[in-house]
């Protein structure tokens, strides 16, 4: 009982972004910077792999749609730049590079990040928009090449019986030779999937179009 | 036990198998994930790259070289980081991999099991059935299919023990089947010597009578039918003593003897008995002892002889003697390289009066006789084989006592 009291008090839900309509077009909001408050994400994001933001829209009340907004970070660790890149509905892609975290949760609540494109008839009606938010710590390039390494791990040791230097080592080959164990191998590897490590879910009930009271 | 009951317990052993490595493996694989992905080679490397960094800054001239090294190690990083981000996963991967690894093994082991049983139980049905055909003295065997194991030696003990009981069936029924023609013979012989006798002295008095004949001539004519028909009671005396001879066949007097030494004496003593006929023989160096009536084996070997000397008639031959030993026996084939017996008769060669002599040459009793004194020495004597290239006959002789060491069977040729 008292341990559930103390959770209690430690949880601190992340609190709902308010939702904006910008041009009578866009509905956007403020992705809060408590979604990277994960213990990981600052190891992760320094070892130099991309961290993605990524948004997806439910749209109810005409009929049901969804659209998808990216945000990837990247932190250069050779220039100490985190390189932020963004991906709306639209097709607008936008860079920018901030040269710390706390410029970057100052971007995130200075700049708001577009999550549906509406229509004439989405207007003066009452939509449910629904939200999914996925933080997802690599990109799908990394999860390749690190399904690659980790395939050519298992070439190693048979490398090393022979007294020959590891191809891995030497980043000559990502590909994998086809042995006795290469079922093993493939099985292994897909096992690296790109999976949120954490997700977040809002919901609002509104109205775009008309002055809010 | 029945299939479904080892399928049953096969399966519980299996499960408690499986149960106990799905217990067991998560102890022994998480230390090596956990050692293979230890967030503390993480801290490192990191630690790594950024004094690749300040390297570079303090030699500048050898950025290129700290930058390689940098991006390497980051590279790692970035891996392991990924792998880091997925141990959850990748362990139970590994483990479930593993799991369906062994569940596979066991299952082929299994399979394999089960198969083997089957397969013997099918093996061990056949046996039975053998067993109940031997009991019943049925002879047609199913074959069990050869392996090496316990089951083809029991099954080829069932078949060499119903080899033996057909042949001592048949054996049996040919000693029965003599028996008759032997009794037969034995009243024919008695019924046709007692007038044949009377005949004899009913001729002797008529001979007196006309030696007191006055006419010459008549008394010339007298003896000369008196010849005539005493000729012809002297041939039905010979076949009445032949039919005598094959009824009173008496039981061989055995005595242990060297066959070998046996032949050889036989080979010199009978070298020029047949005119046409050349004695060869390839004898075992070993002693062979087996336990004979002399008098008799050498009739049996005299009788082979004469027919194929006859059967050679006008032309020359080979006779040739190959002694060897085979198990518990010494096996004596003969063969000549005569025209061959006629096949219609080669089925009931060894029955009396089979012959392929003209009327009034031959009875046909001679291996009849021959067959009746090799099975009183239990053992038999066989057609091996007849064709226009030769006969062979096969002896077969129990030997009296194996040789302690028995030496390495060789063999000499001798002409």
């Amino acid at each position: 009982m008292n341990v559930f009291l103390l959770l209690l008090m430690i949880w601190r839900p992340l609190e709902k972004p308010a939702l904006i309509m910008e041009d009578q077009r866009f509905i956007t909001l403020h992705v809060p910077p408590g979604v990277l408050a994960d213990d990981d994400f600052k190891r992760r994001l320094f070892s130099g792999l991309t961290t993605s933001i990524e948004l997806e829209t439910e749209l109810r009340g005409v009929s049901k749609e969804s659209a998808v907004s990216l945000i990837e970070i990247r932190y250069d660790v050779w220039e100490e730049l985190l390189l932020v890149r963004k991906f709306e509905p639209g097709g607008t892609v936008s860079h920018v590079s901030l040269a710390n975290l706390d410029e970057l949760r100052q971007w995130f609540d200075r700049v708001p990040l577009r999550i549906y494109a509406l229509s004439a008839e989405h207007l003066n009606r009452v939509l449910t928009v629904k939200v999914t938010c996925r933080v997802i710590p690599f990109s799908k390039a990394e999860q390749h090449q690190t399904q690659a390494w980790f395939a050519n791990l298992a070439e190693v040791p048979d490398a090393a019986q022979r007294g020959q230097i590891s191809r891995t080592r030497n980043r000559e080959s990502t590909s994998t030779e086809n042995g006795g164990n290469g079922i093993f191998r493939v099985l292994m590897t897909t096992s690296i999937e790109r999976q949120s490590v954490v997700t977040y879910k809002w919901r609002w009930t509104e109205t775009f179009g008309r002055e809010r009271p | 036990m029945a299939f479904k009951e080892h399928l049953v317990s096969l399966s519980l052993m299996m499960g408690a198998c499986l149960l106990f490595f799905q217990i067991s493996q998560r102890g022994l694989s998480d230390p090596w994930i956990q050692l293979a992905l230890d967030p503390e080679v993480n801290e490192v490397l990191s630690i790594a790259i950024q004094n690749q960094k300040k390297l570079s800054k303090y030699e500048p001239e050898r950025e290129a070289t700290y930058r390689a090294q940098f991006e390497r190690t980051q590279g790692l990083l970035a891996h392991r980081e990924v792998l880091l981000a997925n141990r959850g996963a990748i362990s139970r991967r590994y483990q479930r991999v593993l799991f369906v690894l062994f569940a596979l093994s066991l299952c082929m082991i299994a399979g394999v099991q089960l198969w083997r049983q089957r397969n013997l139980r099918r093996r061990m049905l056949v046996l039975q059935h053998n067993l109940e055909k031997l009991a019943v003295g049925a002879t047609d065997l199913e074959p069990v299919a050869p392996k090496r194991d316990l089951v083809t030696r029991i099954g080829r003990m069932i078949e060499e023990a119903s080899q033996l009981m057909a042949k001592d069936r048949s054996r049996l029924k040919y000693l029965e089947n003599l028996e008759g023609w032997r009794e037969s013979s034995r009243r024919i012989a008695h019924e046709v010597r007692t007038p044949l006798t009377a005949i004899r002295l009913e001729l002797r008095q008529l001979v007196r009578l006309a030696h007191g004949a006055s006419d010459g001539d008549m008394r010339d004519r007298i003896e000369h039918k008196e010849r005539s028909i005493t000729e012809e009671l002297a041939r039905l005396s010979e076949f009445t003593d032949a039919f005598s001879s094959f009824a009173k066949t008496s039981a061989p007097k055995r005595k242990r003897e060297d066959l070998t030494a046996f032949l050889g004496e036989f080979q010199d003593l009978y070298a020029t008995a047949w005119s046409n006929l050349t004695l060869s023989s390839t004898l075992a160096v070993d002693t062979l002892l087996v336990d004979i009536d002399r008098r008799m084996t050498r009739q049996v070997l005299v009788n082979l002889a004469n027919n194929s000397a006859k059967a050679l008639d006008a032309a020359s031959g080979t006779l040739t003697f190959d002694l060897r030993r085979d198990r518990e026996s010494a096996i004596l084939e003969i063969r000549d390289d005569g025209p061959g017996i006629p096949e219609s008769i080669r089925d009931r060669l060894f029955e009396p009066y089979t012959t392929t002599k003209p009327v009034g040459e031959g009875m046909g009793l001679g291996l009849a006789i021959s067959r009746k004194i090799m099975l009183d020495h239990d053992g038999d004597l066989e057609l091996l084989g007849s064709g226009p290239e030769g006969t062979a006959f096969r002896l077969t002789f129990p030997l009296a006592a194996a040789p302690a060491n028995p030496p390495e069977s060789a063999a000499i040729h001798t002409d």
